[in-house]
Order: C-alpha cells, then structure tokens, then sequence
C-alpha cells in the first residue's frame, strides 16, 4: 500500500438556507475517502452530488461542517490559515474567463505562487515561470509573459490555470470540471495535457471532479461516484466503467452519448426523481429513482461495504459484490 | 424538391469590418430527416441556423444566397408575410430552456398564444393539444399551470421541446438542445427524441458541438469549419469513414468508452479569422495532411455519390483507396 | 401570504422607528421653541415675565414633563394626527396647515410624476424597439440633454423667459391671488393655467430618466432568448413588444416609480419654491426659515410616511407582477 497524502474522513458539508423556513441542504453527507502518492482519484458526479463542495473543502474555500481532512498525517480544520497546507493542494477551477484576474499578465499571476511558497526572489522565478509555461506547451514561452488573460483563448488560458496550479509544486491538485466549458477538441488538447502531465511525474497526485465518466476512464486510477452527497461506489476505474454495480453508476453509464447505440435505449433508471425526493431523509438517497428498489431503501441508508479487491457499495439490492 | 433547400448563402456580423461568419453555404434538408450540423465555437453553425428560420439578429445579416422551404423563397419575404409560417413550418428549440421561456408567463400562455395566433383551435382544443404535446415528451400535465422557474433544466426543455411541435411544423431547427444539462437528463432528452420521431414524421436540424450526440440521432451529418461545409455524409459513413482531415480530429478529440491515451488526441492550433480573407484551406494551419497547394487556392466541395467533402488530399485519396482512408481516422472499439 | 406579513410588519417596524426619530430628533436639539417665538415677537434684549413665557408653552404644547411621558403622549397625538400648533401660522393646526398644503402637492407633483413616468416609459419602448432609427437618436439624445439639467436652474430659466420675459404664464401661485378656491369652472381653469408650467418643468426634467432607462432595460430584454423564440413563434410585433419585451423591461422601473411617487411630497420642494406654489415644499420651506418645528415634524412624518408606504406598495405590486418573486416568497 502506497503512503497516504490526503485522507479525508466523514466529510460534511451542510448549508443552511438563507431563506428563513426552509430546511438546511446536506450538499457532502459523511464521505470519506483517501489519496495515495502517484494516484489520481476521480470524483464523478453530476450537478449536486456534492462533487464540487469537497473540492472547495479541501482547499479551505468552505469550511466543513463535519468531519477530518489529513494531510500526511496533519490534520487540518482551517485550511486557509495554514500556508503548508495551502501550497500542498492547489486548485485548477472549471471557467477559465473567471479564474484569472483580467488585470494581471501572465508573468505576475504566475510569479506570484513561485514568490510566495517556494521562497524565490523575483530573479530566480522568472525561470521557473518560464519553464512552468513551456510544461503547459505555451511556447515560446516569452511570447505569453507579457500577456493578459483577454488575450488568449478559452485553451490557452485554462494551461496558464493549470501552470499556476504547478507553480507552488503542490503534492495535490484539484481538478473541478478542467474541461467541461472548453470546445470539444481544445477539451480533448486540455485532457491529454493533464495526462502527460501526469504520466511525466509532473503532477503526482489529483483528485479529478467530473461529471464525465470517459474523461476520468482516461486519467484516472480510482473512482468515486456521488449522488446527492453520498458515495454510492468507489473502485479502480476500470472496474467501476467495465462492471458497473450501483444502479445509479450504471444509468450514468448508459446515459453517454454512443453513436453505436442508435436503437431507443431501455434504461431500468427513471431519469427525474418523483417529487417527494427531497422529503427522503432516512432511506437510500437513491430510492425514488432506482429500478431495484425494495422496502428497506426507504427506511435504512445502505453502507458503504467493501469487499476484498477494494471495491465499494452502497446498495441495499445489489448488495456487496 | 426537398422540405429545405439553401443555396449559396451568406451571413455577416457587422457593417465597417464585416466579419463572415457563413460563406457560402448550400444544403438540402429532405421531408422527414434528421440533419446534424456539427464544429467547433464560431464555426457559423448556429448563425446558419437561425438565417434558415430568418431570425439572423442583428448585427447579423445575410448578404447573399437564398432560403426555400416549402416552395417558398424565405430569403425574398417581408417579414410580415413570414408569420403565417412561422412555427408552423418552422419551429426553433434553443439551448437548455434557461432563457427561451418567459420567465414571468405560465406555460400554459406561451403555448396559448402561438395557438392562438396560427389557428382558429377553440380554448378547449387548445388545451387538448398542450395536454397532447407534454404527453408526447413525458412531463406531467400539471407543469402547464408553471412558470419556468419552477421546472428543473431537463423539464424545461422537454417543455420547449413539446411547444415546438404543437402546431406540427415541418422542420424543427434546435440549436445546442442538451448543452449545459447532466448527463442523465440529457439521455432522456435524447430518447425522447427518438420516441418522438418514430411517433411523427418532422425534419430536423440538430445544432451541436457534441459529434458524439449528433451521431448518435442524425441520418445525416453535416460539418462545417469556419463558416463553411467542408463534409456531409450519412452518420454511420461518417463515423466509420470520415472523408475530411478536420472530420477525423473531430473524431478523435471524442472521448469515446473505448478511447484510450493513444488514440486520443485534441486538434492543436485555433480557427482562422474571418474578419480577414482566408486565403487558401481555412483548415490548413491545423491540418497534419496539408501540403503547399492547400495554402495556395481554396478547395472546392466535391461530391462524391450523397457525400460531400471540401479537401483536395481527401479527394485525390477518396479515388484511389476509400477504405484504407477511413481505417486509420475513426475510434475503432466501443 | 406569508409573504404579504412579512412585508407588513416590517412596514410596521419601519414606521415605528420613524415617527420615533421623529420624536426624538428635535428634542434633542438645543434650544427652546417657546424661546425663539418670543424673541422673535419681542426683538432682542427685551424681557418677558415668566408667567407670559409659561403661557406661550402651554399655548405651544410644550411640556417640561419626563422624555417618556412625553413620548407616550405624542405617540397618541401622532395615532390622532394630532401634530400640535404651528408657530408661524398661528393658531392654525399643523394638521390644518399640512390638509391645506397637500392637495396642492399631490395634484401637480403627482400628477406631473406619473405623466412623466408614463411618457418616459413610453417613448422608451419606441426608442428601442425602434433602435438605431432616426426617432431612437433624437428621443435619445434629446431626453439624456434635459435629464443632465440641474432642476433649479432649468426652473428659474423657464420662470424667466416664459413668465417674466414673454408673461406667457402666470409667474407664482397656484391661482390668482384673491380669489377663493371653489370649484367653479373658471377656478379650475385658472389652476390649470398656473399649473402648466411648474408641471411642464417637472415632466421634462424627469422624464429623461424613466425613458434612458426603460431604452436601456428594453434592449437587454431584446436580446433574450424567450424574444427570439417569440418571432421564431410568429407572433404579431406589437405583441411581442408589449408581452414579451416592455413587459419584462417595466418589471424594475415599477419598482423605481413606486419609489419616485413616494419622495412626491418630499421632491415637491424645489417646484414648489421656485413657482411660489402653496404645497407641502413650500410649507417645508417656510417651516425651516422659521423655525416652526410642529409644522417640520409633522411634514417630515408625513414625508416618511408617503416612503415608506411607497416601498411597501412597490414590493406588492412587484409580487403581483413576477410570478417568481411571488412563488419565492410562499414557499
């Protein structure tokens, strides 16, 4: 077993509404999970499953209602405060046009991170920088210093989000979404960037946020799927995309475009929850939608259960494979 | 006579430095046909939509070229003498109903007043007939009684979706229908399509970026790349047999279940400008086959039985050995 | 409906917390009204016996009791609109003088308010619905022209040139001095006539404001996707104009108006000053020039008042047109 970076244990995120009345939300409920050195774990899931939320936990941007974040054996509470911690995990955001700051070039936003958690003086960063640059392949990297960010493209500018991510060399990037507001084929440019980033040592570790399963197929060694905060499966990514158990992973599955699949698809799945879901506080965050639902989805949440070979999951029907 | 013909149109943003962002585009769209129109962000796929519907908003403007649907040259009406067919021949879905209702009108109004507006239906045929098209797309008949801001992103798109074949049109122009939805609603959207299509009998023109969607729907699959077509084949040719280099990238960039880090590839470099004259292939810059004479004049769009493709490497090849060509662009396993 | 007594109490809240200040406010400062009345009567360095002095207070209302019972007490009189005597229009009520004032106010102020209000929108509804064409430039530049003039001056330049200069208008008043308010047909013609031009000054000056920004609010509903959907539908142009556009532009100037028709009886005062006109502003005026604090307190409540029941009234009406602000609210 490879050492674990990051261990998160029972994450909780509950955001109580700013509506007077109304119940609070439980956006990550009790997840827990951990990264090892050299691996990359893929949060799949889709708009509130709370994918996000652990993402910004985990780098101090939300505080955590409940539960550990370890890094190394450090726990940490406060993320924000702690400079260590905070140039260990280091973020690439999902809208490129929102995460740089439209007044700084290129040079400064990349400077900036060398300056402040690697020590460097102004001189000896401006090595780094440019080396930093030509890792993402914007090259010559001198024609980019001078840059700002509205003057590159949606690509261009996500691999100097990515650059600065790499700057502070953190042991953990987070990736939320990377790809998902890019063109098809600059995605796929961003992707492969990502992955020989990864094969080359550049990046050792990433917890990878995704609503597309192909994409973490192709970057990922573990993955985690979410619905509405709650792990529903965990495993090695080829297990999880190759045999599918939870019924959910198994509609998100079926749900990917496939030009292969021009025949109506019957999906066991209802695709919209009934109305009352959000009432279902005891059972099976899952239930209304699930083909297999049986009596004990609505009373008892299903444990996460994991068998020999490190697969999870938490369902009452298929039970434990 | 095909249900749509466009013949040699143009589109143009601005007036002091124009900008033209469709050159020249000639398509047919035959009665009861699932078009795709794939490329990337700019690529003048969705401004050759709307000059089709003639909703080009300005500062947009169709310089030349003509519009025939249904015997009728649109490009040549006033606009008054356009509303009649309106929605009737005609009906638009815009991308994932966010904005394309009213958000301070109920449903059941917006449905109301097109009706009303195109026919001489009683209230309570009215009613019937929203009644009949939510059924079609699976939304509860209550959701007619809603204001949009009360329906989840895929329910309002069903909604738009049901609106657009209230009154039977002939065409249905849907412009990026499932971008910006989850993965599982955009599914359903997607079967539901299907279902609809094996109910009624409409033409489509199915707008996206997404190649993967459009495959799997369209019988037929039209490319375009700054502002032009530069392919158009069957959905199962192309997928299996893409003819143009662009094609191919597009292709690749997919990241199809059996994709893996060898295959998959991005397509380097930017769009060309079209403020400026592209001189030569626009794809050129970006194309891993392009040789001198690609740079030098403009290829023409050749045909090739029902296909059509815009690339003088492709052509010559095209003639000598199809099917080796098309061994080496598509994704191979599922 | 829960929405409706949220809004309530705090329209309750706002008002407490206003008349409270209202209280307050002169109380504290320095100075005794009774004081400053005599002074003003008698000249300076003259003397009054204390009886004289304790006299005038009772007959002013003014009470050395504690600041509470005070508090108490005038809480009651406010609930009675009882607001005490003014001192310079003794010994008429300040009640009497503000019922005299207010019709004055809230017929010209008002009425120019909302003409404005309705013009304004209107023409800027044509002004961007028809953009970029030759009426759009003029109502446009012409409307962001006057909406840049200082009132006062704009005002006093009317005043002089049309009144003075060319005596095509009365110069002051709300009627020809020494005749009586009845409601004769020659009166009203006569109220009119004087009416015109403090309305006219009204309306062109604000009405700038209300047409930039229903031109402006109209273009960003112009370029949504439910309008283009709507002439992809083939609807009849005056319609999508008015249902789908101006109806969706308006929804933040009701807001606006609800407000403008609220500061009426404050915003009177500059019009009524400069046109001499016997309103709310220029009763305002005289108030502070002589220090008739009854007559300020009561003004300034009832300028409170017409705020805050403005507010509370565009919240309303924002409900009843915006189904998701209303579907928000209840649930």
């Amino acid at each position: 077993m490879t050492e674990s970076i990051l261990q998160a244990t029972a994450l909780t995120k509950v955001f109580r509404s700013t509506r007077r009345g109304r119940p609070p939300v439980t956006a990550v409920n009790r997840v827990s999970f951990s990264l090892s050195r050299g691996q990359v774990l893929a949060l799949v899931g889709e708009s509130g499953s709370g994918k996000t939320t652990i993402g910004r936990m985990l780098t101090g941007i939300e505080a955590p209602t409940d539960g550990k974040m370890e890094w190394e054996g450090t726990a940490a509470t406060n993320v924000r405060v702690d400079k260590r911690v905070n140039q260990r995990v280091q973020m690439v955001f999902q809208d490129p046009y929102a995460a740089l700051n439209p007044f700084n070039t290129i040079e400064y936003t990349l400077t900036r991170p060398v300056v402040n958690f690697l020590g460097a003086n102004r001189l000896t960063a401006s090595d780094r920088v440019r080396e930093l640059l030509e890792t993402v392949r914007l090259t010559p990297a001198n024609s980019y210093l001078n840059k700002r960010p509205h003057e590159l493209s949606g690509g261009q500018r996500q691999r100097v989000v990515i650059a600065r991510a790499l700057a502070a060399a953190p042991d953990v990037i987070i990736a939320d979404e990377p790809v998902s507001m890019l063109d098809v084929s600059i995605r796929a440019e961003v992707l492969r960037l990502l992955y020989d980033l990864l094969q080359d040592r550049r990046v050792e570790s990433m917890l990878y946020i995704t609503h597309d399963l192909l994409s973490a197929k192709l970057l990922a060694d573990q993955v985690m799927v979410l619905y509405k905060g709650h792990t529903v499966e965990m495993g090695a990514t080829d297990d999880i995309l190759g045999d599918p158990i939870h019924p959910y992973t198994r509609l998100l599955l079926s749900s990917i475009p496939n030009p292969r699949m021009r025949q109506s698809k019957t999906i066991a799945a209802s695709y919209e929850p009934v109305k009352t879901e959000s009432r279902i506080t005891e059972g099976c965050p899952f239930a209304p939608r699930c083909p297999l639902v049986m009596a004990i989805c609505w009373d008892e949440r299903p444990k996460l259960d994991m068998n020999s070979s490190g697969r999870s999951v938490a369902c009452h029907a298929v039970g434990n494979p | 006579m095909s249900l749509v013909t466009v013949e040699n149109l143009s589109v143009e943003y601005g007036k002091a430095h124009p900008t033209r962002a469709v050159r020249n585009v000639s398509l047919q769209i035959e009665e009861n046909e699932f078009v795709g129109l794939v490329g990337e962000s700019g690529c003048g796929k969705s401004t050759l939509g709307f000059a089709i519907a003639r909703l080009e908003r300005p500062p947009a403007r169709i310089v030349e070229g003509r519009v025939i649907i249904n015997d009728l040259v649109w490009t040549d009406m006033h606009t008054e003498d356009l509303l009649p067919h309106r929605w009737q021949d005609v009906a638009i879905v815009l991308q994932s109903g966010m904005n394309a209702l009213n958000p301070v009108m109920s449903i059941e109004f917006q449905f109301r007043d097109v009706m009303i507006q195109h026919t001489r239906m009683s209230s309570k045929e009215i009613l019937a007939r929203s009644y009949e098209v939510l059924d079609m797309v699976g939304v509860p008949r209550d959701a007619l009684r809603r204001y949009p801001h009360e329906l989840s992103g895929g329910m309002k798109q069903r909604v738009a979706i049901a609106m657009a074949m209230l009154l039977k049109p002939q065409l249905i122009i849907m412009d990026e229908p499932t971008t910006a939805l989850d993965m599982v609603v955009q599914r359903q959207i997607l079967e539901n399509l299907k279902l609809l299509r094996q109910q009624q009998a409409f033409s489509v023109l199915f707008i996206s970026h997404d190649l993967g969607v459009v495959l799997e729907l369209a019988d037929r699959v039209i490319v375009m790349y700054a502002g032009q077509i530069v392919e158009s084949q069957e959905s199962m040719n192309l997928l299996h047999q893409p003819m143009h280099p662009y094609t191919r990238a597009l292709l690749r960039s997919l990241p199809d279940a059996g994709a893996t880090a060898k295959t998959f590839s991005g397509i380097p470099g930017t769009p060309p400008d079209l403020g400026k004259p592209v001189i030569g292939c626009a794809f050129a810059p970006r194309c891993d086959l392009a040789q001198s004479a690609c740079t030098s004049s403009e290829p023409e769009l050749l045909k090739i039985g029902t296909s059509q493709v815009r690339c003088i490497m492709t052509g010559q090849e095209v003639d000598r050995d199809r099917i080796n060509l098309a061994g080496n662009g598509a994704n191979q396993s599922v | 409906m829960r929405y409706f007594l949220r809004r309530t109490l705090f329209l309750l809240g706002t008002l407490w917390v206003a008349i409270t200040l209202n209280f307050l406010i002169p109380r504290l400062m320095p100075g005794n009204p009774a004081s400053v009345m005599i002074a003003k009567f008698m000249g300076r360095g003259q003397q009054i016996n204390p009886q004289s002095l304790h006299a005038i207070e009772v007959m002013l209302g003014i009470s050395h009791a504690s600041l509470l019972s005070q508090y108490w007490q005038y809480l009651g009189q406010v609930v009675h609109f009882n607001f005490g005597l003014s001192y310079t229009q003794f010994p008429y009520s300040v009640t009497y003088v503000i019922a005299q004032a207010l019709p004055w106010t809230l017929g010209l102020v008002g009425l120019s308010t909302v003409l404005s209000f309705i013009i304004g929108t209107s023409l800027g509804i044509l002004a961007a619905w028809r953009r970029n064409k030759m009426t759009d430039s003029v109502v446009t530049s012409i409307s962001a022209f006057t909406n840049a003039f200082p009132y006062f001056w704009f005002a006093l330049a009317a005043v002089y040139f049309l009144s003075y200069l060319h005596n095509w208008f009365p110069l002051t008043g709300a009627y020809e001095i020494g005749s009586t308010p009845t409601f004769s047909g020659a009166f009203i013609l006569d109220v009119i006539r004087h009416g015109i031009l403090p309305a006219l000054t009204i309306v062109i000056s604000s009405m700038g404001g209300w047409l930039l920004g229903m031109r402006n609010n109209m273009i960003n509903t112009l370029g949504e996707d439910y309008v283009l959907l709507a002439s992809a539908k083939g609807l009849k142009s005056h319609w999508i104009a008015s249902m789908y556009v101006a109806r969706n532009a308006i929804l933040p100037n009701i807001t606006g108006f609800a407000m403008a028709l609220g500061f009426v009886v404050a915003g009177s005062l500059l019009t009524e000053v400069v046109f001499a006109y016997p309103g709310i502003g220029y009763a305002m005026y005289n108030a502070v020039i002589n220090e008739d604090f009854p007559l300020m307190q009561g003004i300034f409540l009832i300028i409170v008042l017409c705020v805050i029941v403005a507010n509370f009234v565009a919240d309303l009406l924002y409900v009843l047109i915006d189904p998701r602000v209303r579907r928000g609210g209840e649930s």
